[in-house]
Protein backbone atom coordinates (compact mmCIF):
# COMPACT_ATOMS: atom_id res chain seq x y z
CA UNK A 1 0.00 0.00 0.00
CA UNK A 2 0.55 3.39 -0.74
CA UNK A 3 1.70 5.27 2.08
CA UNK A 4 2.06 9.07 1.86
CA UNK A 5 2.60 9.62 5.47
CA UNK A 6 5.78 8.09 5.39
CA UNK A 7 7.48 10.62 3.19
CA UNK A 8 5.94 13.12 5.76
CA UNK A 9 7.72 14.77 8.99
CA UNK A 10 6.12 15.74 11.70
CA UNK A 11 6.27 19.57 12.00
CA UNK A 12 5.99 21.77 14.91
CA UNK A 13 3.87 24.46 14.99
CA UNK A 14 3.44 26.64 18.42
CA UNK A 15 -0.66 27.67 18.47
CA UNK A 16 -1.28 25.42 15.18
CA UNK A 17 -4.88 24.23 15.09
CA UNK A 18 -3.77 21.25 13.23
CA UNK A 19 -1.21 18.71 12.51
CA UNK A 20 1.40 19.93 10.60
CA UNK A 21 3.37 17.68 8.30
CA UNK A 22 6.47 18.50 6.17
CA UNK A 23 7.44 17.32 2.41
CA UNK A 24 10.34 17.34 0.13
CA UNK A 25 8.58 18.22 -2.80
CA UNK A 26 11.15 15.28 -4.27
CA UNK A 27 9.38 13.10 -1.99
CA UNK A 28 6.22 14.02 -2.87
CA UNK A 29 6.29 13.76 -6.46
CA UNK A 30 8.02 10.95 -7.82
CA UNK A 31 6.95 8.92 -5.10
CA UNK A 32 3.11 9.48 -6.19
CA UNK A 33 3.61 9.46 -10.00
CA UNK A 34 5.02 6.09 -9.87
CA UNK A 35 2.33 5.11 -7.65
CA UNK A 36 -0.21 6.63 -10.30
CA UNK A 37 1.45 4.82 -12.75
CA UNK A 38 1.22 1.35 -10.83
CA UNK A 39 -2.37 1.83 -10.58
CA UNK A 40 -2.95 3.16 -14.09
CA UNK A 41 -1.34 -0.54 -15.16
CA UNK A 42 -3.26 -2.22 -12.65
CA UNK A 43 -7.02 -3.17 -11.94
CA UNK A 44 -9.07 -1.76 -8.86
CA UNK A 45 -8.71 1.27 -6.97
CA UNK A 46 -5.79 2.93 -4.96
CA UNK A 47 -6.66 1.42 -1.15
CA UNK A 48 -4.85 4.96 -0.09
CA UNK A 49 -7.72 6.95 -1.73
CA UNK A 50 -10.82 4.76 -0.51
CA UNK A 51 -12.50 5.96 2.43
CA UNK A 52 -15.91 8.67 3.28
CA UNK A 53 -13.89 10.03 6.68
CA UNK A 54 -17.14 8.93 8.09
CA UNK A 55 -19.71 10.52 5.54
CA UNK A 56 -22.23 8.29 4.47
CA UNK A 57 -23.32 9.92 1.89
CA UNK A 58 -19.94 10.14 0.22
CA UNK A 59 -19.42 7.15 -2.00
CA UNK A 60 -16.09 5.80 -0.51
CA UNK A 61 -14.81 4.93 -3.97
CA UNK A 62 -15.75 8.47 -5.48
CA UNK A 63 -12.29 9.96 -5.20
CA UNK A 64 -10.28 7.03 -6.44
CA UNK A 65 -12.38 7.36 -9.37
CA UNK A 66 -11.85 10.76 -10.15
CA UNK A 67 -8.09 10.78 -9.54
CA UNK A 68 -7.58 7.83 -11.75
CA UNK A 69 -10.50 9.54 -14.62
CA UNK A 70 -7.93 12.69 -14.40
CA UNK A 71 -3.80 10.40 -14.70
CA UNK A 72 -5.72 8.21 -17.42
CA UNK A 73 -6.93 11.21 -19.49
CA UNK A 74 -2.94 12.24 -19.82
CA UNK A 75 -0.30 10.63 -21.63
CA UNK A 76 3.05 9.31 -20.60
CA UNK A 77 4.99 11.94 -21.57
CA UNK A 78 3.22 14.49 -19.35
CA UNK A 79 4.15 12.01 -16.36
CA UNK A 80 8.33 11.78 -17.44
CA UNK A 81 8.07 15.61 -17.99
CA UNK A 82 6.27 16.31 -14.45
CA UNK A 83 9.91 14.45 -12.56
CA UNK A 84 11.87 17.48 -15.18
CA UNK A 85 11.90 20.94 -14.03
CA UNK A 86 9.46 22.52 -16.38
CA UNK A 87 11.63 23.47 -19.88
CA UNK A 88 10.47 26.70 -21.26
CA UNK A 89 11.24 25.32 -24.87
CA UNK A 90 8.06 23.13 -24.38
CA UNK A 91 5.01 24.34 -26.15
CA UNK A 92 2.03 25.51 -23.92
CA UNK A 93 -0.12 22.71 -24.42
CA UNK A 94 2.79 20.01 -22.97
CA UNK A 95 3.14 22.47 -20.52
CA UNK A 96 -0.14 22.90 -19.07
CA UNK A 97 -0.12 18.59 -19.08
CA UNK A 98 3.14 18.69 -17.39
CA UNK A 99 1.27 21.05 -14.78
CA UNK A 100 -1.79 18.71 -14.49
CA UNK A 101 0.37 15.67 -13.88
CA UNK A 102 1.74 17.49 -11.03
CA UNK A 103 -1.92 18.85 -9.82
CA UNK A 104 -3.05 15.21 -10.00
CA UNK A 105 0.15 13.61 -7.96
CA UNK A 106 -0.17 16.81 -5.19
CA UNK A 107 -4.33 16.14 -5.41
CA UNK A 108 -3.55 12.16 -4.89
CA UNK A 109 -1.12 12.38 -2.01
CA UNK A 110 -3.05 14.81 -0.22
CA UNK A 111 -6.52 12.98 -0.45
CA UNK A 112 -4.32 9.99 0.83
CA UNK A 113 -2.88 11.90 3.56
CA UNK A 114 -6.10 13.61 4.66
CA UNK A 115 -7.76 9.72 4.94
CA UNK A 116 -5.22 9.06 7.13
CA UNK A 117 -5.46 12.48 9.44
CA UNK A 118 -7.78 14.19 10.81
CA UNK A 119 -8.09 18.15 9.33
CA UNK A 120 -3.76 17.79 8.61
CA UNK A 121 -1.36 20.58 7.58
CA UNK A 122 0.94 19.72 5.01
CA UNK A 123 4.06 22.08 4.46
CA UNK A 124 5.40 21.07 1.06
CA UNK A 125 8.94 22.22 1.18
CA UNK A 126 10.45 24.24 -1.65
CA UNK A 127 11.81 22.41 -4.95
CA UNK A 128 12.43 24.13 -8.26
CA UNK A 129 12.25 20.81 -10.25
CA UNK A 130 8.58 20.37 -9.47
CA UNK A 131 7.49 23.90 -9.89
CA UNK A 132 3.92 23.79 -12.23
CA UNK A 133 5.92 26.58 -14.57
CA UNK A 134 9.69 27.89 -14.87
CA UNK B 1 -10.58 21.56 -12.31
CA UNK B 2 -10.62 25.46 -13.11
CA UNK B 3 -11.32 27.90 -10.55
CA UNK B 4 -10.54 31.59 -9.41
CA UNK B 5 -11.03 34.43 -6.85
CA UNK B 6 -14.21 36.66 -7.70
CA UNK B 7 -12.79 40.44 -6.74
CA UNK B 8 -15.16 40.73 -4.07
CA UNK B 9 -13.55 37.24 -2.88
CA UNK B 10 -10.27 39.01 -2.92
CA UNK B 11 -12.12 42.38 -1.23
CA UNK B 12 -13.39 39.92 1.19
CA UNK B 13 -10.18 38.25 2.49
CA UNK B 14 -7.79 41.12 2.36
CA UNK B 15 -10.74 43.27 4.82
CA UNK B 16 -10.73 40.51 7.24
CA UNK B 17 -6.56 39.83 6.73
CA UNK B 18 -5.95 43.35 7.01
CA UNK B 19 -8.33 45.14 8.85
CA UNK B 20 -9.84 42.39 11.08
CA UNK B 21 -13.61 43.30 9.86
CA UNK B 22 -15.96 43.58 11.92
CA UNK B 23 -18.28 42.02 11.75
CA UNK B 24 -16.97 39.45 10.01
CA UNK B 25 -17.29 39.20 6.62
CA UNK B 26 -18.43 35.70 6.56
CA UNK B 27 -19.08 32.80 9.23
CA UNK B 28 -20.96 30.74 7.54
CA UNK B 29 -20.53 29.88 4.32
CA UNK B 30 -22.75 28.27 1.32
CA UNK B 31 -21.59 26.00 -1.48
CA UNK B 32 -24.02 26.04 -4.39
CA UNK B 33 -24.37 24.93 -8.06
CA UNK B 34 -25.07 26.91 -10.88
CA UNK B 35 -25.84 26.69 -14.59
CA UNK B 36 -24.40 29.90 -15.39
CA UNK B 37 -20.50 30.95 -16.12
CA UNK B 38 -19.20 32.72 -13.30
CA UNK B 39 -16.46 35.01 -13.52
CA UNK B 40 -13.92 37.76 -11.71
CA UNK B 41 -16.55 40.71 -12.07
CA UNK B 42 -19.23 38.29 -11.12
CA UNK B 43 -20.20 40.02 -7.07
CA UNK B 44 -23.49 38.60 -6.11
CA UNK B 45 -25.70 36.01 -6.38
CA UNK B 46 -27.94 37.65 -8.35
CA UNK B 47 -25.49 37.51 -11.02
CA UNK B 48 -25.60 33.91 -11.85
CA UNK B 49 -28.02 31.40 -12.40
CA UNK B 50 -28.39 28.38 -9.45
CA UNK B 51 -29.27 25.53 -11.11
CA UNK B 52 -33.26 24.46 -10.66
CA UNK B 53 -33.81 23.47 -6.79
CA UNK B 54 -36.05 20.06 -5.98
CA UNK B 55 -35.31 16.38 -5.78
CA UNK B 56 -32.44 16.45 -3.51
CA UNK B 57 -31.03 20.20 -4.52
CA UNK B 58 -31.67 22.99 -1.98
CA UNK B 59 -31.53 26.42 -3.33
CA UNK B 60 -28.27 28.35 -1.76
CA UNK B 61 -26.40 24.91 -1.87
CA UNK B 62 -24.59 23.08 1.13
CA UNK B 63 -23.42 24.77 3.90
CA UNK B 64 -19.86 25.32 4.55
CA UNK B 65 -18.97 25.89 8.01
CA UNK B 66 -15.56 28.50 8.69
CA UNK B 67 -13.57 26.05 10.88
CA UNK B 68 -11.00 23.15 10.46
CA UNK B 69 -13.45 21.01 9.85
CA UNK B 70 -15.28 22.07 6.39
CA UNK B 71 -12.08 22.92 5.64
CA UNK B 72 -10.31 19.91 6.04
CA UNK B 73 -6.93 20.52 4.85
CA UNK B 74 -4.37 23.16 4.93
CA UNK B 75 -1.33 23.43 2.39
CA UNK B 76 1.71 25.84 2.35
CA UNK B 77 3.05 24.92 -0.71
CA UNK B 78 7.08 26.64 -1.28
CA UNK B 79 7.45 24.87 -4.09
CA UNK B 80 5.06 26.44 -5.67
CA UNK B 81 4.64 29.85 -3.74
CA UNK B 82 1.25 29.59 -3.08
CA UNK B 83 -1.36 28.44 0.25
CA UNK B 84 -4.56 26.13 -0.52
CA UNK B 85 -7.02 25.60 1.52
CA UNK B 86 -9.40 22.35 0.65
CA UNK B 87 -13.44 22.05 1.36
CA UNK B 88 -14.48 19.18 3.06
CA UNK B 89 -16.66 16.53 0.50
CA UNK B 90 -19.61 17.99 -0.36
CA UNK B 91 -22.39 15.37 -1.40
CA UNK B 92 -26.06 15.92 -2.97
CA UNK B 93 -28.10 12.86 -3.56
CA UNK B 94 -30.94 12.84 -6.13
CA UNK B 95 -33.93 11.69 -4.72
CA UNK B 96 -37.56 11.55 -6.64
CA UNK B 97 -35.72 12.31 -9.85
CA UNK B 98 -32.95 14.07 -11.66
CA UNK B 99 -30.85 16.49 -9.96
CA UNK B 100 -30.88 19.08 -11.02
CA UNK B 101 -35.04 18.72 -11.27
CA UNK B 102 -34.94 20.22 -14.53
CA UNK B 103 -32.28 18.52 -16.07
CA UNK B 104 -30.42 21.20 -16.89
CA UNK B 105 -26.58 20.57 -15.58
CA UNK B 106 -24.65 22.10 -13.03
CA UNK B 107 -21.40 23.57 -14.94
CA UNK B 108 -20.23 25.47 -11.63
CA UNK B 109 -19.95 25.59 -7.95
CA UNK B 110 -19.51 28.71 -6.63
CA UNK B 111 -18.86 29.60 -2.51
CA UNK B 112 -20.97 32.74 -1.42
CA UNK B 113 -21.83 33.47 2.46
CA UNK B 114 -24.97 32.85 4.08
CA UNK B 115 -27.45 35.86 3.94
CA UNK B 116 -30.41 35.80 4.32
CA UNK B 117 -31.59 37.21 1.05
CA UNK B 118 -30.22 34.89 -0.86
CA UNK B 119 -29.60 37.33 -4.30
CA UNK B 120 -27.40 39.59 -2.31
CA UNK B 121 -25.21 36.75 -0.78
CA UNK B 122 -21.30 37.58 -2.34
CA UNK B 123 -19.38 35.42 -4.83
CA UNK B 124 -16.02 34.79 -3.58
CA UNK B 125 -14.95 31.99 -5.46
CA UNK B 126 -15.75 29.20 -8.06
CA UNK B 127 -15.07 26.38 -9.90
CA UNK B 128 -15.36 25.05 -13.26
CA UNK B 129 -17.25 21.40 -13.12
CA UNK B 130 -15.64 20.30 -16.36
CA UNK B 131 -19.39 19.46 -18.22
CA UNK B 132 -23.15 20.41 -17.22
CA UNK B 133 -23.72 17.76 -14.36
CA UNK B 134 -26.96 15.51 -14.09
CA UNK B 135 -27.31 12.78 -11.93
CA UNK B 136 -30.64 10.51 -11.79
CA UNK B 137 -32.36 9.60 -8.83
CA UNK B 138 -30.70 7.98 -6.21
CA UNK B 139 -27.07 8.64 -7.38
CA UNK B 140 -24.75 11.30 -5.88
CA UNK B 141 -23.06 14.46 -7.25
CA UNK B 142 -19.89 15.38 -5.24
CA UNK B 143 -17.82 17.92 -4.86
CA UNK B 144 -14.47 16.73 -3.61
CA UNK B 145 -10.91 18.30 -2.54
CA UNK B 146 -12.09 21.54 -4.24
CA UNK B 147 -9.51 24.18 -3.03
CA UNK B 148 -9.32 27.62 -2.95
CA UNK B 149 -5.71 29.14 -3.39
CA UNK B 150 -3.40 32.43 -2.85
CA UNK B 151 -0.95 32.69 -5.49
CA UNK B 152 1.39 35.61 -5.68
CA UNK B 153 5.31 36.15 -6.19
Amino acid sequence: MFDALSQCTPEDRPNASRKWYAVAASALYPATIARILECLDGDGYPSELVGDRGNIDVDPNAAARMYLSRARALNSRAWRDALEEPNPRHGAARAAERAAALEIARGWFTRAIKLRVENPGLHILADRTYRLAP
Amino acid sequence: MASGWTNRGKFAMLDYFCRGTDPLPVSVFKLALVKTTPDQDDNTFADVTEVAAGNGYTAGGETVNQNATDWDVLTEDDTNDRALCQIKDIVWTASGGDLPSDSAGATFAILTDDNGTQSARNIFFWWDLGGARVVSDTQTLTIQDAEIRINHV
